[in-house]
């Protein structure tokens, strides 16, 4: 049964790539309005397949012969609620790869192979997506673990990683973790989720009387280098020059922990010191100017891949951070303006080392300063957000301090960079603005009643329900936790470890962890209430998780409080309201990593044989389309900006990736040159790099890509076996590209329907290497020897459509004759991610009606949000 | 089959911990009188499948994955040369493979490996996987009723499983990837908020069914769907809680970190693989757990997709499984991933216990679920360990390629976990595998 499975070539490979990317289509082809799935599949069984199998199947698996016992003429044309479905499929697979009907038998043509093929297809795939139905309707669901980290960080107004222990979270098939159809839960997610409430809850609440003595170390680098600072120009002469000195801080009186053996370490790397200060800027004196697209070279820091070493720095290492408590970081400083009235760009990371010279950080802050006056700039962090904390000798805790005004791939020498002129820096660990914390304080607030223990918990477990389940709780329900309460209370040491119980029970309730909408009376078993209306609280989490993927604010449950948020301008003005929150980067950010699959990023290896690469620039690449797609959003821009657009947003490394001049600072908005090839989302690295095979491009995953997420059109999946194509002779194999032998596989009849489909979208990028770097003609000079000869030919027609030249070309048709298509798959996306939900034939009117009303808008990102909000899906159950 | 005494018997004895001088130094193992150690199950996969050249051609017994020659008498190829010390504590078996997935395009191996159930079209008859089944039974007397570790851990996605394990509704298992929170839920101190949190749970989960139950009456027919999934988990978290409870006087064994790299991450391919198969050494040594499955790679691109280049070897697992001509490369990977595995087994057989080593009393499943590349038959299997429990090692055994691997699940559960006539698909069981 097994055909030719055992010699598999390269062009297997590629089928099983896409097996794993490409999503049963949900949305049929375009069935015409009005005409319900099942009806199509039925009239296509009667028109295409049943003729078919009668010319060529019925004579041995009909009333005469059952060959293999499989009788075809009686199986359920109902692929919906027939009992056949299976056997329907497994004639689709025979039929796909030729196997049926026999060699010895007569044989259907290509054409008649392909009508019947993409019949049943249709058939099975409409059936599959009714069997999937929840009706257009929303189903419960359970909060991903970045929501859940938001929404505890939100609901205790603590910023802490919650999450990082949870099990990974699946994908749905349109690449969306909200789905609720892929929200698993777990023995192993209730015990953390256990787990993690009750040790954050214990961190607010049991905390002691008094107030922890804060401690400080303050750094005055000018003193501890004002002897050993060698002149700037020595720096410059001595390349591997390296001021670094370890240094006794300055501790403040309460500074107890102290290990003497461990003292801390004030580093320097690259700094110039100057009269009251050290100066750092964004580059070492010694990096060379002119050389744009080089990379600098890693002196010093720390060893591995951390981000430490490539440019002037200086940390503070410490083994005595305080693992539970806030950190306040104070930095005095001022700005030396640089070339073009550039500023610096003050950061600073929290980090460890890991050992073996691996380090781990967190960006916890970075932004321009531009006084030239010093001032003073304070920051919090929380002690426990610094990843990997062992606080093993040789493996301390630091802050890292650096200008990310970088030079990029300009030439500002060293002297014209905006530069960062620091006084002084001080750490105060155990920094509590009041005590209690703020945060316990709003658990546990000041009433009269706070004598009574009972009817002070009352009081406590009202306020903490209601915003933990987001909406009003009845009496009957506090009443019940207050029973909890007492029940625990008898065995609990105190008041506050009751609490802390109690809450936990609290945020292990399913009111709490899943999103749900019942009905406000018993629903009998086995049926699905009428469609309603939610109401106000239903609506501000339906709003909450979509743009901001945590759960509502004052402001919203004010309004909801009051009714008011189903008025349609009330609900267009928080909208708006919430997506210039900072905290809808949330949406920017998870929509986009769904919607793109720039989790495709960290699955690919880059291959060394081809690529000298910096695994670190991966980051950017994620980092450039999440803010790119921010920018859209923020600036409410045309989503044909997605397809392409005038500006870019990169970083100095990003610009040198891409070899475009110019560039420096940080990550910004800049107008891109028609030469430099680059607009749009189709021209970043995270789709180009996502979709190669880490060392040569890959026009089917990328065909599919386009296809996918921005025509929401995906093709069928290959059939289960591949058919493999006769091997080409041992020779000849290695002098085909991949190009070349996709083209092979793709003249096989059975392959040839969905290939001349696909490819030719991809084909359309070929002057974008495996990187996403351009090039053209027949040499790639930036992959390395000997893999540079490459036969560069992006053109190509697509199937039913124009001849294409190269990318432009594509991007012109996109924007043109498939505009609408383009649209409505952005609508659909951005709604799919919105419900939590596959989207189905009874969403179509909702969808039909916000593409026309998008468009007559300019097809403006904030306004397809807005309307997806006001649609009728978004505010009903 | 009767089942032994080793019922009551919680924990077993370390005669000597000083075999184990690779394992960290471990104390204060309580000992009660009981003469026979416990009976214990590991099932190991590894991802696309194994080299296979020709019979007759001139590497085949340098980079081939299946011996020469059959019974007692095979020749074992080099790639397997570091388990061949305990050639008599080992069995390769070849042919056998899941009927219905068969024809199946290959990388769902996870997703029905322990299972055998037909997925093919749907997810719907995915079942009980055999580690489960045993735990049923091998799983009541230990403080964890199994351990699930893959290195991509949670569940993935259906048909690209990250976990091995499914329990009894078919509902995938999600498994474990992090060493420090594996090792911190094996045998990390009982801290005092942990105690006070395991007194109120019973109560906690009380409520919070009653609450569940609740909200269930007022949902409809889809919403009850999902909610079903959460109840049962709060339920199985409520048996857990029940079991922790029997455990809480018994003091989590003790076992120094200094030795265990926790850290490390599937990045690092080498350290990774040994921690996390040090850990499953330990909860086994430890009676924390007798039922463990490790799935050391996921077939799909990620970090486990490159493994190879713990190496120095350029291309993904993926990549090297679909090489058809100069298997040297392929050969290098699978003899570094059977590396790993010998030096778990080996390290197990060093561990001394009443009656034999840790390896006699624990059977050791090992394998993939396709051959060559994507092939969905013969699949490449390691038996080795469990002959206290009638198993008998030595040989290399074949099968025709039409035998169910279930056949071996029944086998494997009659000596294991009590009296089976029926797993999956199975036609009959595997008594060649027996003493």
């Amino acid at each position: 049964m097994i055909r030719g499975a055992a010699s598999a070539n390269s062009l297997a490979i590629v089928h099983k790539i896409i097996a794993t990317t490409i999503v049963i289509a949900f949305t049929c082809a375009s069935p015409a309005a009005g005409t319900s799935l099942a009806d199509t599949a039925s009239k296509s069984y009667q028109t295409e397949i049943r003729p078919y199998l009668a010319k060529y199947c019925f004579q041995c698996h009909g009333p005469d012969q059952q060959k293999a016992d499989l009788r075809l003429d009686q199986l359920d044309p109902d692929m919906l609620h027939g009992s056949d479905t299976d056997m329907w499929q497994e004639v689709l697979d025979l039929t796909n790869v030729s196997e049926m009907p026999p060699e010895e038998a007569r044989q259907p043509t290509d054409e008649e192979r392909q009508a019947m093929v993409s019949a049943l297809t249709e058939a099975l795939r409409a059936a599959m997506q009714s069997r999937r139905s929840s009706g257009g309707r929303n189903v419960l669901r359970r909060m991903t673990a970045y929501e859940y980290n938001n929404t505890l960080r939100d609901l205790l107004d603590l910023d802490l990683r919650y999450a990082i222990d949870l099990p990974p979270e699946g994908v749905a098939k349109e690449g969306f973790k909200n789905n609720s159809g892929v929200l698993g839960t777990s023995a192993l997610h209730i015990e953390y989720f256990e787990r993690i409430a009750r040790s954050a809850l214990e961190r607010i609440i049991l905390v002691p009387e008094q107030k922890p003595k804060p401690y400080f170390v303050r750094v005055e680098p000018e003193r501890a280098f004002a002897e050993t600072a060698p002149a700037e120009n020595a720096n410059r002469r001595n390349r591997k020059s390296n001021k670094s000195a370890g240094f006794n801080l300055k501790k403040g009186p309460d500074f107890s922990p102290g290990n003497n053996a461990r003292p801390g370490l004030f580093r320097l790397e690259h700094g110039a010191s100057s009269d009251g200060g050290i100066i750092l800027a964004g580059n070492r004196p010694t990096d060379r100017v002119g050389n744009l697209f080089a990379e600098d070279k890693k002196i010093g820091g720390a060893k591995g891949a951390g981000r430490s070493g490539w440019q002037p720095e200086f940390r503070i290492e410490l083994y005595e951070v305080p693992h539970d408590s806030p950190v306040q970081v104070r930095i005095r400083c001022s700005a030396i303006p640089g070339a073009g009235d550039s500023f610096p760009r003050l950061s600073f990371e929290l980090g460890s080392f890991r050992g073996a010279g691996v380090s781990d950080q967190k960006e916890a802050a970075n932004m321009e300063i531009r006084s030239t006056e010093m001032k003073t700039y304070e920051f919090s962090v929380h002690g426990a957000n610094f990843p990997f904390q062992s606080n093993k000798p040789g493996r301390p805790s630091y802050f890292r301090i650096f200008n990310d005004y970088r030079r990029g791939t300009s030439e500002i020498p060293y002297e014209e960079l905006p530069k960062l002129k620091i006084d002084w820096v001080e750490l105060t660990c155990n920094h509590f603005e009041t005590w209690p914390s703020a945060q316990h304080q709003a658990i546990l607030f000041e009433s009269a009643n706070s004598s009574n223990e009972l009817e002070y918990a009352t009081e406590v477990i009202g306020k903490f329900m209601g915003r933990a389940y987001r909406r009003p709780v009845s009496q009957s329900e506090i009443e019940r936790k207050v029973a909890l309460f007492q029940r625990l209370r008898e065995r609990e040491p105190s008041f506050e470890h009751t609490i802390v119980s109690t809450l936990t029970a609290i945020l292990c309730s399913p009111n709490f962890l899943l999103l749900n909408e019942p009905a406000t009376s018993e629903v009998a078993d086995d049926t699905v209430p009428e469609k309603r209306s939610i109401n106000n609280y239903e609506l501000a989490s339906r709003l909450s998780y979509f743009l901001w993927s945590s759960m509502p604010d004052e402001t919203l449950f004010d309004l909801a409080k009051q009714n008011l948020l189903h008025q349609k301008e009330i609900l267009v003005a928080q909208t708006r309201r919430m997506l210039a929150d900072p905290k809808a980067e949330a949406f920017s950010r998870n929509f986009a990593a769904q919607w793109l699959d720039l989790a495709g990023i960290r699955r690919l290896a880059v291959n060394p044989e081809y690529f000298n690469f910096d695994e670190r620039t991966k980051d950017l690449f994620e980092e450039e389309t999440i803010l790119f797609l921010n920018h859209v959003l923020q600036e409410n821009l045309s989503i044909s900006n997605f397809i392409d657009s005038e500006f870019m947003v990169v970083n100095p490394a990003l610009a040198r990736h891409y070899r475009i001049p110019g560039v420096s600072g940080g990550f910004q908005v800049f107008a891109v040159d028609k030469d430099q090839h680059r607009g749009g989302l189709l021209t970043q690295a995270s789709m180009l790099f996502g979709n190669s095979t880490g060392a040569e491009t890959h026009p089917i995953k990328r065909g599919v890509w386009i296809l996918e997420r921005m025509l929401d059109d995906p093709p069928p999946p290959p059939p289960p076996n591949v058919p493999d194509l006769p091997e080409p002779p041992a020779e000849d194999e290695d002098s085909l590209s991949l190009k070349e032998r996709l083209v092979a596989h793709a003249n096989v009849a059975s392959c040839r329907d969905c290939h001349q489909k696909i490819d030719p979208w991809g084909v359309a990028f070929e002057n974008y290497n495996a990187l996403g770097q351009w090039r053209e003609g027949t040499r790639d000079p930036l992959v390395l020897a000997p893999h540079q000869e490459v036969r560069i030919d992006p053109a190509t027609r697509l199937r039913n459509g124009p001849q294409i030249g190269d990318l432009d070309d594509l991007k012109r048709y996109l924007l043109t004759e498939k505009k609408s298509q383009f649209r409505r798959a952005v609508v659909h996306k951005v709604m799919s991610y919105g419900l939590g939900r596959y989207l189905e034939f009874a969403d179509r009117p909702a969808i039909d009606a916000i593409c026309e009303s998008i468009e007559k808008d300019g097809d403006r990102f904030q306004s397809l949000i807005e309307q997806i909000v006001l649609s009728e899906p978004f505010s009903t159950k | 089959m009767k089942h032994k005494s080793w019922h009551l018997n919680r924990r077993m004895a370390f005669k000597s911990t000083s075999v184990c001088l690779a394992l960290p130094w471990l104390e204060g193992m309580a000992n009660d009188d009981s003469n026979s150690s416990p009976k214990r199950f590991f099932a190991g996969y590894f991802a696309y499948g194994v080299p296979m050249p020709a019979d007759d051609a001139a590497d085949r017994m340098e980079n081939g994955w299946f011996p020469m020659g059959e019974g007692r008498d095979y020749e074992a190829p080099r790639m397997h040369q570091s388990i061949m010390p305990l050639r008599e504590k080992v069995t390769f078996l070849s042919g056998l493979s899941h009927p219905s997935m068969r024809r199946t395009s290959a990388h769902k191996g996870a997703d029905y490996f322990l299972t055998g159930a037909d997925i093919l079209k749907t997810y719907d008859k995915q079942s009980i996987s055999i580690d489960q089944y045993v735990a049923q039974e091998l799983g009541q007397d230990t403080r964890f009723r199994s351990l699930v570790m893959s290195s991509l851990g949670g569940v993935n996605r259906p048909y690209r499983s990250s976990t091995l394990s499914f329990d009894r509704s078919g509902r995938p298992i999600p498994a474990q990837n992090k060493p420090a929170e594996i090792f911190r839920r094996m045998f990390g101190e009982v801290t005092q908020s942990e105690e006070n949190a395991l007194a109120s749970r019973g109560s906690i989960i009380d409520e919070v069914l009653n609450e569940a139950n609740d909200l269930n009456l007022r949902l409809g027919a889809n919403d009850r769907r999902k909610m079903d999934e959460y109840l049962n988990s709060v339920r199985e978290v409520e048996r857990m809680t029940e079991r922790a409870k029997r455990w809480q006087n018994t003091p989590k064994p003790k076992v120094a970190r200094d030795g265990l790299e926790l850290d490390v991450n599937p990045t690092s391919p080498e350290e990774y693989l040994t921690v996390m198969y040090d850990l499953l050494a330990l909860a086994f040594q430890t009676d924390s757990t007798r039922v463990a499955t490790f799935q050391t790679a996921c077939e799909e691109a990620g970090p486990t997709d490159r493994f190879p280049s713990a190496i120095g070897l350029a291309h993904s697992s993926h990549k090297l499984s679909h090489e058809k001509k100069n298997y040297a490369d392929v050969a290098k990977y699978i003899t570094f991933l059977n590396d790993m595995h010998a030096n778990f087994i080996k390290k197990l057989d060093s561990i001394q216990e009443d009656d034999g080593t840790l390896l006699d009393n624990t059977l050791c499943f090992y394998g993939c679920a396709t051959s060559k590349t994507h092939q969905a038959t013969n699949y490449p299997i390691i038996l080795s360990g469990g002959s206290n429990s009638g198993f008998k090692h030595g040989s290399h055994l074949h099968y025709g390629d039409h035998i169910p691997l279930s056949n071996l699940f029944v086998t494997i559960a009659n000596q294991l976990a009590g009296p089976t006539s029926q797993f999956s698909d199975s036609t009959s069981d595997i008594t060649e595998v027996l003493a």
